[in-house]
Order: structure tokens, then sequence, then C-alpha cells
């Protein structure tokens, strides 16, 4: 019987080694698969955006956004999703397409428009916390460029000016403090969101 | 909210009558020598309209343009304005003057309606008068003009006939001049292709309410005041189209077809129409021209959103769907305690066997 019970914790101990490995592995899986995912919507974009400096506008044309700052950010579709740009983040290596709207099944995509506009200066994207997404912005230091690029090749240039974790009930104070541009994703353990708060700076 | 909105078009219709001279009327604001009336001594109105384009150093008068006035509404005892027929069918925003100038000139346009009064052209000084105007406040439109390789329009605008500059002194014989916009045409020295393009975008102000958009919404495009061409604006072309090989030579307008449940005001900046809609839940209040209560046009704070006035954020009609952030984050806690447990029992279990085994053994 004692023998038994030392065969039964093996048994149990070996299935929880099983699961421990079955779910790294899914995690590994995914994050693969998030990453190939971006890289190709990245390459499609490349051939439906222009880029800030490939823009041509006709004469005394003014840009949209500066004309309007309220309309809808326009999209781009790729693979049946809607795309309103991509964020860039040279500090940490990332050049993502951002998606329009969010919701779990976009998320596990791409990065997406939490709310707001980069035309009224209240953005806010949250993503994965895989390492190809936004996994790495709790390594971002205030002063760190970010870019974001519209669909229409409009470049919006942030600097970080602040870093904090939120707690997972705190969505109106995502919203507020006004800032122009605010990142964030989860926390390893999933308890906090590690936030960005970016500041919009001249683009040169 | 019908209070609110009330409040914000008497403000906004009342600084109609001070503001909608001032980027038109040099000469109204130094007639102050003048004498001027109650509104109710003023019987009829007179209007003298002149006209000079700016060519380098000198001004020119032009000769022989064609205006036209539209009287849109009645001015109440309470200086409001009250919609008449037709204008009253036209659910314009009531913000930006110009801008509802603009907009009203295009359904003008494509509802090919009659002036009010007898259409005059400007004499060789670049003028045009008007006598016998009832009291009321008149859009005032002008006939396009070539002139060296440029085509001139007046600006559309809006004007109170007798005019105030604060709401008691009235001064029934406006003189004013008008502004206009230039575009070359092209040929002869002038480089400019001798087509044009026009791009058109549509813009929604009506946070909370989207579900009230409809899927699509027409644009008619018109030339020299008659239809050309209709463009169909989506969330599929990000509410946007452009029109090009247009003949320069032509003036071009854009008109929405109407949207149910929304205001509209058309603005024009250089090749691009902005279109905006804003939703007006009160919008049949004012329509109706039967309806007991004076549609009396009246006001707006001059803000753009934030439609409770209170200045904040409004949070809870932010699109954003859900009290709590997103979890975006990857299930990895699970693993180390995974492991971990797997590790112990595993290693109890040997134990205990080993035990066993060494019990067995004695």
């Amino acid at each position: 019987m004692r023998n038994k019970k030392g065969l039964i914790l093996i048994t149990l101990g070996i299935l929880l080694l099983l699961g421990a490995a079955g779910l790294a592995g899914y995690n590994i899986w995914d994050e693969n698969r998030a990453a190939e995912s971006v890289e190709s919507i990245l390459r499609q974009m490349d051939t439906l955006i222009p880029r800030p400096d490939e823009v041509e506008r006709p004469e005394g044309m003014i840009p949209d956004y500066l004309l309007a700052p309220k309309m809808e950010m326009p999209t781009v579709e790729v693979e049946e999703n809607r795309y309103i740009g991509c964020i860039t983040i040279p500090a940490i290596g990332i050049d993502l397409p951002v998606m329009g709207e969010w919701n779990y099944p976009n998320l596990k995509i791409a990065p997406c428009r939490y709310a707001g506009s980069a035309y009224l200066d209240d953005l806010v994207i949250c993503a994965h916390n895989y390492a190809h997404h936004f996994g790495g912005l709790s390594r971002l230091s205030i002063g760190d460029r970010v870019e974001f690029t519209d669909v229409d090749g409009n470049l919006f240039v942030y600097s970080v000016a602040e870093k904090e974790q939120l707690n997972p009930d705190e969505a109106a104070r995502m919203l507020s403090g006004g800032w122009d541009l605010s990142l964030f994703t989860c926390t390893l353990g999933g308890q906090y969101r590690v936030t960005i708060r970016c500041e919009r700076v001249e683009a040169e | 909210m019908k209070m609110k909105l009330d409040l914000r078009r008497i403000t906004a219709w009342a600084l109609c009558l001070l503001l909608c001279l001032f980027p038109l009327s040099q000469k109204a604001s130094a007639a102050s020598a003048r004498e001027y009336y109650t509104l109710e001594e003023v019987s009829t109105c007179s209007l003298d309209l002149s006209y000079h384009i700016d060519l380098g150093a000198e001004k020119q008068p032009m000769e022989g343009v064609e205006f036209r006035l539209y009287r849109v509404a009645e001015i109440t005892d309470a200086v409001t304005f009250h919609r008449i027929a037709p204008f009253d069918k036209y659910a314009v925003t009531a913000t930006d003057w110009l801008k509802r100038a603009s907009t009203l000139a295009g359904y003008v346009s494509r509802d090919c309606l009659e002036p009010t009064v007898l259409p005059a052209s400007t004499n060789a000084r670049g003028v045009v008068s008007f006598t016998d105007l009832e009291k009321g406040l008149y859009l005032i439109v002008g006939s396009s003009k070539t002139v060296d390789g440029y085509i001139y329009t007046p600006t559309p605008f809006l004007l109170s006939l007798p005019y105030t500059g604060d709401g008691y002194n009235w001064d029934p014989d406006v003189e004013i001049y008008t502004k206009y916009t230039r575009r070359a045409i092209g040929g002869g020295e002038d480089p400019t292709p001798a087509t044009v393009q026009y791009h058109v975008l549509k813009v929604w102000e009506d946070e909370g309410n989207e579900e009230n958009r409809p899927q699509s919404v027409a644009v008619d495009l018109l030339r020299d005041g008659e239809a050309y061409g209709t463009a169909v604006l989506s969330a599929e072309n990000n509410w946007r189209y452009d029109w090009t090989g247009l003949p320069a030579d032509a003036v071009w307008q854009v008109v929405e077809q109407e949207v149910e449940g929304y205001t509209v005001s058309v603005a024009q900046n250089g090749i691009t129409f902005v279109i905006t809609n804003t939703y007006e839940e009160d919008i049949e209040d004012w329509k109706t021209p039967t309806d007991e209560k004076p549609d009396d046009i009246k006001p707006d704070d001059g803000k753009d959103g934030d439609d409770d006035g209170d200045g904040g954020e409004d949070i809870e009609d932010n699109k954003t769907p859900l009290d709590n952030l997103p979890q975006t984050g990857q299930l990895w806690w699970p693993v180390p305690l995974l492991a971990m447990g797997g590790v112990a029992l595993t290693f109890l279990g040997i134990m205990r066997r080993r035990r066993w085994n060494g019990e067995d053994e004695e």
C-alpha cells in the first residue's frame, strides 16, 4: 500500500511536470505564432501605406487630420482586419501594426487601439505581453522615442514621459491624465498593467 | 439636454449678429456716425455691397458680378433668428457661420432655389445695391468671374439686415465688402494644369451615438451649380473620396444628401471639402415649422465636443466597453507552480518508495 502511495505521488508529479512543460510549450508556440503574424501583416502594410518621407499630396492640400482632427482614424484592411497604422519603438526593437479596434481575438494577432485618436492626442494602445509585442515595455526609459505612423503616412513622434503600474480595474485612470499616447500590457503575472505615458514631440 | 442645446443655440445665434459681419464688413463697422434705430423702428433695409479683388498693390473693382440674396430667417423680438421656408428644412449645424453659409449655398444650388429679391450685378465701381429689403437674416451668394487666368468666387455669407453690433442699436442701411476665394484655372503662362481634383472628407460628431450612423452617405458634386457626380462615403473608404481630372474653369461644390438625425456643415479648405455631421437628439424640435413653440434658431457655446458642457471628459460615453482593463498577459504564472509541484511530488514519491523498499529489506 505504501509502495502504491509512492507510485501515485510520482505519477502526479510527472503529470504536473508535463503540464508545466505543455503550458510553457504552448506559450512559446503562441508567441512565435504572434511574431510571425505581425511580420506577415507588416509586409502587407508596407505595400498599402506610404512611408512618411514618401507621402505626396496635391499642391495646397492640407492633411485631413489637421483640417479635421475629429475625423475617424482611417484604416487599411489586411487579412480581414482593419489597421490604423504602425508603432515603432527603437529602444526595444519593435515595429508593429496597430489594429483599429480591440477585442481578445484581435489582441492575439497584433496590438490594438484601446481608445482615442492620434489626431486628438489621446491615443491608447494595448497589446499582449508577448516578447515581440509589448513584452519589453517595462524596459523603456524616460525620454525613449516612440513613433506612430498612420495609414496616410503621417508620422507622430512621442517621448516616454512616465512609467506606471495600474490595477486591472483602473480603466478610467488609463484614459485620464491628458497623455498624448499611452501604451499598456500585462505584467508577467497578469496582476497589473505596465503603462507607458508619452508626450508628443516635434518630428525631425 | 434640450435646454442645454437651446442655450447653446441662443448664444451662437446672438453671436452671429456680431460676428457674421466681421470678416466681411469694413464699411459697416466704420459707420459709427450713422443714426441708429431700435429693431421695431426699422421697416425696410438697404445693402450696398462692394466687391474688389487684390491685384498686387492695387484693388480692382469686379464689374458685372451677379449677387443673389436669400432671406433665410426672420428676426424675432428676442433677437434670435426664426428660420423660414424653404430654409427651415435644411438641417444645417448652427456652429460656424461661414460654414453654415457655405452649406446653405450648396443646398441653394442643388435645389435651384429662387432668390428672395431680384438678382443684381456690380457696377463699374464693383458695387451692387439692394433696397426695400425686409428685415431678416440673408444668405448672400455671388457668381464667379475669371480674371487673368484665375477664377474668383465671392465667399457666401450670412448677414443680418438691419445690422447690429450690440443687439440694441440697429442700422438699416448696411455697406459691406465681400471676401472671395481665388483659384488658378491654368493655361497661358500659368503652369497649373487645366484640371483640378477635389477631396471630400466626412467627420462624425456623435460620440456615444455611433449606432445611429448610416452605413453610407451619398455626396453630390455640383459643377457650376449643376449635378456632376455622386460619391458614396462609408467606413470602407474611410469616409473619403477623391474626384480627379475635373475641369479647372468651373466652380465646384459638394452637397450631402440628408442624413436622418444629424445636422450638417460643409467647409472648404483648398481642394478639401470637410463635411461634418453632428448628432442632434432634438433636431425635430426646431425643424418642424408648424411646431407651436417657435423653432428659433438658437445656439451653441462655441465649444466642440463635450456635449454636456461641463468641460470634462465624458468617460462614460467612451467607446471603450469595459470597466476593467483587458487581460493582455500570457498564462505563465502556473508554469513555475506546476513545475515546482511536480518536482516536489516526484521527489516525495521516490523518497517514499525508497523508505518502503528499505523497511522491506529490514
